[in-house]
């Protein structure tokens, strides 16, 4: 059991550091930081449903650790982090309400993601500026989390969040 | 709530407070002393101070930067002449005459932009005088007009370091044709903000500016580490900034013509004139290049702006440590990706 | 069935909230971003006079060799009995730092004092 579970682990940890690579390949569309699909939520997401709330806030913050010092800068590690423990603590906590579904716990996750972002942001350059961004971020988070959302809940559908799809390998 | 999810948030927070204590340590307000010059090169020169250093030190600073771009701006300048000193205006004067000693300074001056030339494959060349003054003419007249291509070619034929003798040991400059003339505007602002930067490194100072016109040299970091954040705009629409930069100890040279320009029958033609055109140069809507020189910044922003994308970027890529970005015309947006890093 | 439905109106209601606090936010934060932002206007090294960035209008500066206009956050040099007007060309300024400079009537005038991200610009 124990094994089986280091090993999916170990795959949504890759997975995760795929989608980052593959978002970091897609030229920026808009000026403003912080803007972007969040595509490695969704490794984070499927963690969180088939896991739990420990092993997703691994990923998600080794996630952010690894890329930051692959693809970005010091400073921008302290940017991503924020704004993904923010968003993981943010997504579980509205998980275990049991009230709402995968889309919407995505969305207050991209947003809050964001927001986390943006606030470390601008305490780290001392910028009240960047406050104004907030409005397209709360925007764009919900586009985003609404996309990650709904492709992990359609993922989760069918790949099943137990232990038996990977068991199986006949489905 | 389960053991392990509230560890996971105690641990979060207290990484989120490291970062707070870590961050709150830069937030310092520094004291931001700055002075502009209105009589230097034909522009706006401003030295300022992030180096949270007293009045008092900042204005002797200051004073000396003022002191030496006063020097450079006689000796460079072309269109006066200053009692007791020889300068590029009493050179060209004596064009088709006599040698005319000069300081060594300004002989260093001549063989770098002879080096510049070379290394730009002559798009940045002082010794286009005799064309830029045409230019300059029909910039200036009460109706700006564009010269005419006969006009401009008969003057090409008096470019080139050919017709410029530089006699080093006796420090001597004389213009062999009586119809060549050199002018230094493509270089003239980078070299003496290099200059100013260099006296001031000398003295160990640090965390200061210097402004020459937009020909920005920036030495260290502000006083709390952090860089200077400088804007790029939007040649299509300047009130907008098209990038920012984050840029500490290095110059940051933008060449375009959406600032200076001037219009002829309803077209506005750039500053910059291509010497293989004799044209106002029309590739780009700017260049910026950034690299730690403040003279190699000018020149190559100069080049840049009159050559192809693919030229300027193989250019840039040869040397160590230059680093450009092009807008062009339709707004995209170019650079060398070492810039990556610093664009906000 | 009944619990996925449900879910899915929670949802629904949620992100709809969301995106209203949004829009709401975006007409809050609008055209605020220079509050405190001032005008200031330089004779050579020296304050001559300041304007807060949030009052429109034209003003006379320069005993009326020059002229500012401040609109909607943003201030521009509409008059200059200069020769070259190059003051008036570069129109619109508006973040900290930024200057119109007549350099032949010697006037700076400044935008100074807001919140704002950029020391330079070029």
């Amino acid at each position: 059991m124990k094994t089986r579970k280091v090993a999916r682990i170990g795959m949504l940890m890759a997975l995760a550091m795929i989608l980052s690579y593959v978002e970091s390949l897609f030229p920026a569309f808009v000026t403003i930081p912080g803007v972007r699909i969040g595509l490695a939520n969704l490794a984070v997401i499927f963690a969180l449903y088939t896991l739990g709330f420990g092993e997703a806030f691994a990923i998600s913050l080794l996630r952010v650790v690894l890329s930051s010092l692959l693809f970005g800068t010091v400073l921008s590690l302290a940017y991503s982090a924020a704004g993904a423990v923010l968003s993981i603590i943010v997504m579980s906590l509205l998980k275990r309400t049991r009230l709402f579904g995968v889309a919407a716990v995505s969305v207050c996750g991209a947003v809050s993601h964001n927001l986390g972002q943006i606030g470390v942001a601008c305490l780290i350059l001392n910028a009240k500026g960047l406050l104004y961004y907030i409005p397209v971020l709360v925007i764009s988070g919900i586009a985003s989390g609404l996309i990650i959302g709904l492709t992990a809940s359609v993922l989760l559908n069918r790949i099943g969040s137990g232990q038996e799809g990977i068991e199986d390998g006949r489905q | 709530m389960s053991l392990r999810f509230r560890r996971a948030v105690i641990l979060a927070v207290l990484l989120f407070l490291t970062f707070l204590i870590a961050s709150c340590s830069k937030t310092k307000e520094i004291a931001v002393h700055s002075e502009v010059f209105y009589s230097y090169f034909d522009t706006v020169s401003e030295i300022s101070s992030y180096a949270g250093d007293s009045d008092a030190v900042f204005h002797e600073n200051a004073a000396a930067v003022s002191e030496l771009l006063d020097h450079w701006h006689r000796m460079l300048d072309i269109y006066h002449e200053y009692e007791g000193i020889n300068n590029l205006c009493t050179v060209n004067k004596c064009a088709g005459g006599e040698a005319v000693k000069v300081d060594r300074d300004l002989i260093d001056f001549i063989l770098y932009a002879k080096d510049m030339c070379v290394l730009t494959y002559g798009e940045m060349d002082i010794s286009l005088g005799a064309v830029l003054r045409l230019w300059h003419d029909a910039r200036g007249a009460d109706v700006p007009y564009l010269p005419s291509m006969e006009e401009l070619e008969e003057a090409s034929r008096h470019v080139g370091f050919d017709n410029l003798e530089i006699d080093v040991s006796a420090c001597t400059l004389r213009l062999t044709d009586s119809s060549a003339s050199l002018d230094p505007g493509a270089l003239g602002k980078g070299y003496a903000a290099e200059k100013a930067a260099q006296m001031l490194i000398s003295q160990n100072v640090t965390g200061y500016v210097i402004n020459l016109g937009g020909n920005i040299r920036c030495i260290g970091t502000k006083a709390d580490g952090s860089p200077w954040i400088t804007g790029i705009r939007d040649p299509g629409n300047p009130e907008k900034l098209a990038v920012t930069l984050k840029i500490s100890d290095c110059s940051c040279v933008t060449s375009g013509g959406y600032e200076r320009y001037f219009t002829v029958d309803g077209t506005r033609y750039p500053h910059i004139i291509d010497k293989d055109t004799l044209m106002p140069a029309t590739g780009f809507a700017s260049v910026s290049v950034i690299c730690k020189d403040s003279a190699l910044a000018d020149a190559l922003a100069t080049a840049l702006f009159c050559m192809s994308y693919e030229d300027g970027l193989a250019l840039v890529s040869s040397l160590d440590n230059v680093q450009a970005l092009w807008i062009s015309d339709d707004g995209s947006l170019r650079y060398t990706k070492e810039l990556a890093p610093v664009i906000l | 069935m009944n619990r996925k439905h449900t879910t899915l109106v929670r949802d629904t209601l949620l992100i709809i909230t969301l995106l209203l606090i949004g829009i709401i936010l975006l007409f809050v934060l609008r055209g605020r971003s220079n509050e405190g932002s001032y005008v200031i206007i330089m004779y050579q090294n020296e304050e001559k006079a300041r304007f807060s960035l949030a009052s429109d209008g034209i003003y006379n500066i320069n005993n009326g060799k020059n002229r500012i206009e401040i609109l909607g956050g943003k201030v521009r040099m509409t008059y200059a009995d200069c020769p070259d007007e190059l003051c008036i060309r570069q129109g619109w300024i508006e973040y900290d730092g930024q200057s119109i400079i007549c350099l032949p009537n010697k006037i700076t005038v400044m935008v100074s004092g807001g919140d704002s991200l950029v020391d330079f610009v070029l």
